[in-house]
């Protein structure tokens, strides 16, 4: 059994049921939209107070917006016993989570793709060479948010009162994510040293190995009966 | 393995909050027999199938499912497929893009050209909509082409009759009259012995938790 191609398999089938039913990217992308462009009114037109609210704004759009997500990822799966049905193909359930993680992990960057431009052009962010760094810092952040995400969606699927339980129990566990993302974005934004921003950047990356992992080993006790 | 019977089941107990569903089910089943599994509503009928299939775990009980204990999840689900009532189709998907899915995550290398015939089989072969816009008809018959591309050796059908036009009826008869000539052992729990007993060689009923022994069938 070739891992990868069971990680793949469930993620482009998510993909392709993304592309057709466009649930997730829909909703995310108006709501982040959204956050972006009132913050951006509501701050006013002055460019020094927008760029100290640019990475708060960015981070909250991103982070409700994966709470979004979270709520639709498994939503695919609990029609007609779908959930079920992929339990039991004969698959170690590790790689489903990863399968589902890398699906969601794909559709949030698509959301960051757009949000990240959208709050630079309208809060006047200058990141000049440190552009990678403010991309690499969405990536981690995007996977970070993402483990738990999926994750806590994975135990919510068969709730009724799922939409309102999700923000609960995923918040407590991304703070981490939301300090180190929010702290690293400031500091490119704000032209701070390299050395402070790979720190938060290495709180991250420490951050995702960790509930990767856990996560990936918890997941099928989570989900069997 | 291939010597061992397809099921022995001793002492399953199953209770779901307070309520007892299963109170010591015991079966033997050979290979290649086909079983079916009668019972009123809420018999347990569904719950002792969902145990078999390793998508519930018995509350107490043993087990071997085709020579493999009823914990070794992995190597069981290899070998056997239930089709339940609800039939795990991905609803924005075709036909054709379901059975794939199904394909790859039983780890089978079935090219396309061999799920059309599968879906040609159980009579869909023309049809390329989504299943969000099928029959429920259609539906179990896309459910029931999976049988055919993954070929397991045990099958677990719930009312696989239900919410079938006769014609429908009469191909999963068909079907499942082709998989006993195969050698695949069959569990069906239906509601209609007149059209189960065609096709089964034993029968047994649950009641008060309790299998009777298999006999064979009365109204075949």
């Amino acid at each position: 059994m070739n891992p990868w191609r069971v990680i793949l398999t469930i993620a482009a089938k998510d993909w392709r049921i993304e592309g057709r039913a466009r649930d997730v990217l829909t909703a995310t992308i108006f709501f982040a939209g959204l956050v972006v462009m009132i913050l951006a009114f509501a701050f006013g037109p002055e460019s020094t107070r927008l760029r100290q609210a640019a990475p708060g704004v960015l981070w909250v759009a991103i982070a409700f917006a994966s709470i979004l997500a979270a709520s639709r990822a498994f939503a695919s799966e609990a029609e007609d016993g779908a959930l079920e049905a992929l339990l039991l193909y004969p698959v170690p359930h590790e790689l489903i989570y990863l399968g589902k993680l890398l699906s969601n992990i794909g559709l949030m960057l698509i959301l960051a793709l757009l949000v990240v431009p959208l709050t630079v052009l309208l809060y006047d962010v200058k990141v000049g060479e440190k552009l990678l760094l403010l991309l690499l810092t969405v990536f981690l952040g995007v996977i970070g948010f993402s483990i738990i995400s999926t994750f806590q969606s994975s135990l919510t699927v068969n709730l009724r009162a799922r939409e309102s339980l999700l923000p609960v129990l995923i918040f407590p566990l991304v703070v981490p994510v939301v300090i180190g993302a929010v702290k690293a974005t400031t500091l490119i934004v704000t032209n701070g040293s390299g050395g402070e921003i790979w720190g938060w950047l290495r709180l991250l990356i420490g951050f995702n190995v960790v509930y990767v992992t856990v996560c990936t080993l918890i997941f099928p006790f989570a989900v069997e009966s | 393995m291939t010597d061992s019977p397809a099921l022995e089941l001793t002492g399953l107990v199953h209770r779901y909050a307070r309520s007892y569903v299963l109170r010591g089910a015991n079966l033997q089943l050979a290979r290649g027999e086909v079983l079916a599994l009668y019972g009123s509503n809420g018999a347990g009928k569904t719950t002792l199938l969902k145990i078999m299939a390793t998508a519930l775990s018995p509350s107490r009980g043993t087990g071997k499912i085709l020579g493999f204990p009823l914990n070794d999840q992995q190597r069981i689900r290899g070998k056997v497929l239930l089709v339940s009532h609800h039939l795990g189709l991905y609803q924005e998907l075709s036909g054709l893009e379901n059975l794939e899915f199904s394909a790859k995550m039983s780890l089978k290398n079935t090219p396309k050209a061999s799920l059309q015939i599968a879906l040609e089989r159980v009579g869909m072969g023309s049809v390329t909509a989504r299943v969000r816009a099928y029959s429920s008809g259609m539906r179990k018959r896309l459910a029931l082409a999976k049988m055919l591309i993954l070929e397991p050796e045990l099958v677990l059908l719930d009312e696989p009759f239900a919410a079938l036009d006769p014609e429908g009826k009469n191909l999963v008869e068909e079907l499942l009259t082709l998989e006993r000539q195969r050698g695949t052992t069959l569990i069906i729990a239906s509601h209609e012995p007149e059209r189960t007993a065609k096709i089964s060689s034993l029968e047994t009923t649950l009641q008060n938790g309790l299998l009777s022994e298999p006999n064979a069938p009365r109204l075949a």
